[in-house]
């Protein structure tokens, strides 16, 4: 009960701001044209800017200690947060295909060009890689954000951030046994390509396992990561002082 | 009837700050009011029975529960508070009455009608933006809020901030008609005495985070007195005040809580007259040690 009123603050709080969707996604869809690889992470940062665009409003208005003056625990606060953060998600995974589909259904032959060669996103890999990538990142800043609150905590987690790429990349490259500085540059560069490197795993899950087995294979360790990430974040906001 | 608020011995330690061995209680059905200067510790003891944060030391309890323990027993004593934060900027880009929709849902017991009446009654405009309203309408609106779900104990931190006198007036009557069924309570924060002096039943005085005096407002009005004196009454001034001796460059004033014994001891040689709570704020210098 009370997460549904968790939940249905943050649509209020929202509100007022949902009808630039339209537009951003019309910016999204002529960025479509040029770059696809783009289109994805545009969009997905379109769906996590949901969360962090709650997080922020309550954090300016220094709400979070009026909100923790309610009849709520402040577990269900923080469950209340993912939960919320999954359904920006899960919007936004709709509005990727809905407006990939839309614009290259109006996309001319030469525009098109641009795609080839290119995933189409509109699949259930793409959508799954699209959930999954966009969970790991609300699972890996709440925590940040329930410990530290936001200026501190989204500045920790955008370090940790680099400082995971990074060293994810030189350990790959590592392992690989291709080490040269040119190689790990290249590395670094292609690491921003993680969208295709999800969609390759996926699509090798589904040469193993099936098509229909990946994707919850994928989803279950996403949500097995938030059940860890939520753990972690109550235990921070339980001890945090407001 | 057992307290509806009681601080016992509760200890809250900041880095530069912190407020310690706090004991006083709420009952049902009076009001409470605590002043202090700024930085007193007020807002502390406000967040801490709100389990905003958690007491380093003694306990804090609220309707028999810790407001900060983790699970329900919390919450369910939190849907029997109503409060006003000190600065209420709650979601100040929406309109008051969005605001209001996005806080009702969580008490089972708010009052639509209420709280329609109460903006109403105060003058706010339910479709006007927060960010709109000057600081004392706002706080009009946080009382409404705090006021419309029946709340049995009101935790109100420096409600008056910002009010014009004649709402001020008009909100101290509310607040004795809230209490009127001996069931509800409030605590009351503030740096203006004279809102104490009509409504409050009982004081609590706090001073650099330590109880300097809670009881009852008439030992103050009906027993206390100051005593004022030149400066040659210093130190038997200092040996007979268990309160407080300030030293002005006119002479000595000191609080001593006897009346009758302050004339006796002083009638001759100072200037003894009943304290006001004024007095009482001012010169309060020395912790509690008495009361229970």
């Amino acid at each position: 009960m009370t997460m549904r009123h968790l939940l249905a603050k943050d649509v209020r709080l929202v509100a007022p701001y949902l009808w630039l969707i339209v537009p951003v996604h019309a910016l999204y869809s002529i960025q479509a044209f040029l770059n696809p690889e783009l289109y994805f992470w545009m969009n997905l940062a379109a769906a996590l800017a949901w969360t962090v665009a709650v997080t922020a409003i309550e954090w300016h208005l220094d709400a979070d200690h009026v909100v923790a003056s309610l009849p709520v625990t402040r577990t269900a606060i923080v469950s209340a947060r993912y939960a919320s953060a999954i359904g920006g998600l899960a919007v936004g995974a709709a509005l990727f295909v809905l407006y990939g589909h839309v614009t290259m259904g109006v996309a001319t032959e030469r525009v098109a060009a641009h795609w080839q060669g290119s995933p189409s996103w509109a699949t259930v890999d793409g959508v799954v890689a699209f959930l999954s990538i966009g969970f790991v990142a609300v699972a890996a800043f709440l925590p940040f954000f329930f410990r530290w609150g936001l200026p501190a905590g989204a500045s920790l987690f955008a370090a940790s951030a680099v400082v995971f790429v990074l060293a994810g990349t030189v350990v790959s490259r590592a392992l690989s046994g291709t080490t040269p500085a040119g190689e790990l540059l290249a590395g670094i560069t292609g690491s921003l390509s993680w969208s295709e490197a999800v969609r390759g795993w996926l699509v090798a899950l589904s040469t193993s396992w099936g098509p229909w087995a990946a994707a919850p294979m994928v989803l279950a360790g996403a949500a097995a990561l938030g059940a860890a990430s939520v753990r972690l974040s109550v235990r921070f906001y339980q001890a945090r002082d407001l | 009837m057992d307290s509806l608020l009681e601080f016992t011995g509760a200890t809250k330690r900041f880095e530069d700050f912190a407020v310690r061995d706090v004991s006083f209680s709420v009952p049902p059905g009076y009001i409470v009011g605590l002043v202090g200067p700024n930085g007193a510790g007020k807002s502390t003891l406000m967040r801490l029975a709100l389990g905003l944060i958690k007491a380093d030391g003694g306990s804090v309890r609220v309707f028999g529960t810790d407001p900060a323990a983790a699970g329900r027993a919390g919450a369910e004593a939190r849907a029997r508070v109503g409060f006003v934060h000190d600065s209420p900027r709650v979601y100040d880009y929406l309109s008051v009455e969005r605001v209001a929709g996005i806080v009702a849902p969580f008490y089972p017991s708010w009052d639509s009608a209420l709280f329609s009446r109460l903006v109403a009654d105060f003058g706010v405009p339910p479709k006007a933006k927060v960010r709109s309203l000057s600081r004392g309408t706002k706080m009009k609106f946080a009382l409404a809020l705090a006021l419309s779900h029946r709340a049995d104990l009101l935790l109100l931190d420096e409600p008056t901030g910002g009010l014009d006198p004649v709402f001020r007036d008009r909100l101290l009557d509310r607040l004795s008609d809230v209490i009127g069924d001996g069931r509800a309570s409030v605590l009351f924060s503030t740096q203006l005495v004279t809102d104490l002096e009509r409504i409050a039943d009982f004081i609590v005085i706090i001073r650099e985070g330590r109880v300097m005096f809670s009881g009852p407002k008439d030992d103050i009005l009906d027993h206390w007195a100051v005593v004022r004196g030149g400066p040659e009454l210093a130190a038997e001034l200092a040996a007979a005040s268990r309160r407080g001796v300030v030293t002005t460059r006119q002479g000595v004033e000191a609080l001593l809580e006897d009346i009758e014994e302050a004339r006796r001891l002083f009638g001759g040689k100072a200037l003894v007259e009943k304290a006001t709570l004024e007095d009482a704020f001012l010169l309060c210098r020395e912790p509690a040690r008495r009361e229970k």
